[in-house]
């Protein structure tokens, strides 16, 4: 297994994204640790259990759908491990929600820790710019890609 | 963000958002002729508007056969050329995606952008996918097999 904190960042975020878009909740669920801290702007909440982090990704996986997003892409920008804990890796991404060859939403930024559990990394906890259950309806329909 | 990758992520977004529109002729007004595209297996290096026609074809038809349903290409570098203020060089990541996997693993590529009558247009593509896989030289084209493959000097010290 790499020893790679961008490599370890971005497979962690793949694997989420993918358990999100297929709705394999048993996968995505596996992925994180509890309670676990989402953050959205300056909002933030505590998932206690495996359980109710599936109904939060429920209701982000819903919304995906209600815009018409076609694709969902998070793309690790930066990792390392924390200089107090190399079982604790910090790093931020960008997230991509699109339709065809356009964003639905201006890519966001976001911000993740992960943790090393009997050799698993699992998410502890996020922060992103924008609330994905709460993406709203293409604010590109002027054409944020084909207007530049 | 430098101006440099603001311009040329602009570029991949703007052309990205017409392939998928399969708005081909207004691609080409993003590209200056004769055109270049080397990959791992094929390349072209005089390629003419029409043929580029039918590239843009070929590259969108093989992505949505194999059931991509987004195409995205994320900027890594840009820099403007210190000796000519009109070229701008940079890397990009190919995302070739369905929902939220890949449909191949993600590629990496490099572009030259020269600035004509106040745009920005693509004069060359080098990119590390294989015309086998990512069709983006018609099978219908004149295009020949690199003698070293994706060795990035194909790329460097063209000057245009």
């Amino acid at each position: 297994m790499t020893d790679d904190p961008v490599a370890l960042y971005q497979a962690h975020l793949d694997r989420a994204s993918e358990a999100v878009w297929s709705r394999d909740w048993d996968t995505l669920t596996g992925l994180m640790s509890y309670p676990h801290k989402v953050l959205y702007g300056d909002k933030a909440q505590s998932i206690e259990t495996p359980d109710a982090f599936r109904r939060h990704a429920f209701a982000v996986r819903d919304q995906l759908d209600k815009v018409g997003a076609t694709a969902y892409l998070r793309v690790c920008q930066s990792a390392s491990f924390d200089i107090d804990d190399t079982d604790r890796i910090l790093g931020t991404h960008t997230t991509f929600v699109l339709r065809g060859g356009g964003y639905i939403v201006p890519p966001y930024t976001g911000r993740l820790c992960l943790t090393r559990q009997g050799g698993k990394w699992l998410g502890v906890g996020i922060w992103t710019a924008v609330n994905p259950a709460k993406i709203p309806p293409d604010t590109t329909a002027a054409g944020l890609t084909s207007a530049k | 963000m430098t101006d440099a990758v603001a311009i040329y992520q602009n570029y991949l977004d703007t052309v990205c958002d017409l392939l998928w529109r399969g708005q081909y002729e207004e691609i080409c007004e993003h590209m200056v002729f004769p055109n270049a595209i080397i990959m791992l297996d094929a390349m072209a290096e005089d390629i003419s508007r029409e043929q580029m026609l039918e590239n843009l074809k070929s590259l969108h038809d093989s992505l949505l056969r194999q059931g991509a349903q987004s195409f995205y290409r994320l900027c890594q570098t840009a820099q403007v050329d210190p000796l000519d203020p009109s070229r701008i060089l940079g890397t990009h990541r190919s995302y070739v995606l369905r929902g939220g996997t890949y449909v191949v693993p993600p590629y990496d590529n490099r572009l030259l952008l020269v600035q004509t009558e106040g745009r920005w247009r693509a004069a060359k593509l080098q990119t590390l996918a294989r015309n086998s896989t990512i069709a983006g030289l018609s099978p219908a084209g004149r295009w020949k097999v690199p003698v070293d493959g994706g060795n990035p000097s194909h790329f460097e010290g063209t000057k245009k």
